[in-house]
């Protein structure tokens, strides 16, 4: 019987030089996105001011974050990428009663001469908008020029001791 | 820190910190002017410096004059309980033993306090928790207290035609388990304690209102009804944002 020459594949090798170098798998992973050029532009839609937070006629709307605050945000790790911010143009939330009640309190404690300190745990279902109501917590807090120190993750922080959130340039 | 809040560039040392008998003495030359934004970027180039730099920022915001602290927590329940770490006879760390959880637990707990005033916010999570029964009870004893106090934060009630009891009802205290010690002493041992808010769904005006930006971004194919909002609202248990996102926006259909 006449032996049918087979040919063996080569194995394909990636080239050492093209593989991610370390750190860009996890950076992928971790990333936010913020804007969605898909999405459609909504008309009308007003932008987040120090007093629309606690402003109860604007309770169901929803309201976008102006750029200086997203930019701060980002920086305090604020955004998860777990959250759907990416389906959208550009990074918006919904002024919900708990919104307003913390409005009134950041109002309430910005005032001169006030030292109030608050302690809070935010509990409730999954998905409920806890870590969503840290986010518009701290949004108030930028608005009123307070100093903001976010430890986003606790399973990091209790893994990794080091100073929170000091970014380098 | 620094790229988060431009104001702390306008804030500036109040003493020398290479003076030997400040209170905080840096063994790194820094100018006596230097402001807190770059101050906090010296910290974030050198670890070893960090936490004492840390510390001094600290020390500099408590003065009078000094902008108001908001410190965030996400995932309490990870920093209630052992961390990952061992100490070299094996022996399990706690997480309260970590420096940035030290600090951040002895303001929720009350024991360090904000001298201008300022806001500590912990949240739970529901998804990625561990197991941590202390953090359950005790935090299902501050609410029943709370329940009992009319100044206290508006936990919100189930939304009108919601199911009831409540599914999720924390757990009493049983006299036949160990719990860990150190979650009580942050939450439940300085009186007053934290408050505890409850977050609950979304009542349909609200839901109307994310919908209608949703359908008007183009992520949600339908004409928002009173019908499809009931709907959604429904199938979300009762307005919970994260279901009804799964429900509307996320779906691939």
């Amino acid at each position: 019987m006449k032996k049918i020459p087979i040919k063996k594949e080569k194995k394909v090798i990636v080239p050492r030089n093209m593989r991610p170098k370390p750190g860009e798998r996890k950076a992928m992973r971790k990333r936010v996105v913020l804007s969605n050029a898909n999405a459609l532009t909504v008309e009308g839609m007003k932008e987040i001011t120090a007093a629309s937070l606690a402003d109860t006629e604007l309770q169901g709307q929803v309201l976008s974050i102006p750029g200086s605050i997203v930019d701060q945000l980002r920086a305090v790790d604020a955004f998860k990428p777990t959250q759907s911010w990416g389906l959208f143009r550009q990074p918006a939330m919904l002024i919900r009663d708990d919104t307003i009640h913390y409005g009134k309190l950041f109002e309430a404690m910005s005032e001169d001469g006030v030292k109030k300190t608050v302690r809070r745990v935010l509990i409730g279902e999954r998905g409920c908008g806890k870590t969503a109501m840290l986010l518009q917590a701290m949004t108030m807090a930028f608005f009123k020029d307070w100093v903001v120190i976010n430890l986003p993750d606790g399973m990091f922080h209790s893994v990794t001791p080091r100073p929170p959130q000091v970014p380098t340039d | 820190m620094m790229r988060a809040n431009p104001i702390l560039s306008t804030i500036k040392l109040s003493f020398d910190p290479s003076d030997p008998s400040s209170p905080n003495p840096i063994p790194v030359p820094i100018p006596a002017s230097i402001s807190l934004s770059r101050l906090a970027l010296l910290g974030a180039q050198d670890l070893d410096l960090a936490i004492q730099i840390f510390n001094l920022i600290i020390q500099e915001l408590g003065l009078p004059g000094r902008p108001r602290l908001l410190i965030c927590l996400d995932g309490l329940a990870h920093a209630m309980r052992d961390s990952l770490y061992k100490t070299p006879a094996f022996k399990p760390i706690h997480a309260h033993d970590l420096a940035i959880i030290r600090w951040f637990m002895d303001y929720l707990s009350g024991t360090s306090t904000l001298p201008n005033g300022g806001m500590v916010l912990a949240a739970t999570s529901g998804c990625n928790t561990p197991r941590t029964p202390a953090l359950d009870v005790a935090l299902g004893e501050l609410e029943e207290a709370q329940s009992r106090d009319p100044l206290s934060p508006p936990s919100q009630p189930a939304a009108p035609g919601s199911p009831s009891p409540n599914p999720w009802k924390p757990p009493n205290r049983d006299p036949a388990a160990t719990y860990d010690p150190r979650v009580f002493s942050v939450l439940l041992d300085k009186k007053p304690g934290p408050k505890v808010q409850r977050l609950a769904g979304l009542t349909k005006p609200e839901a109307r209102g994310l919908l209608e930006y949703w359908a008007r971004s183009g992520m949600l194919r339908q004409r928002v009804s009173d019908n499809l909002v009931g709907e959604k609202w429904t199938l979300s248990g009762g307005g919970v944002v994260g279901e009804l996102e799964r429900a509307t926006v996320r779906r691939l259909g």
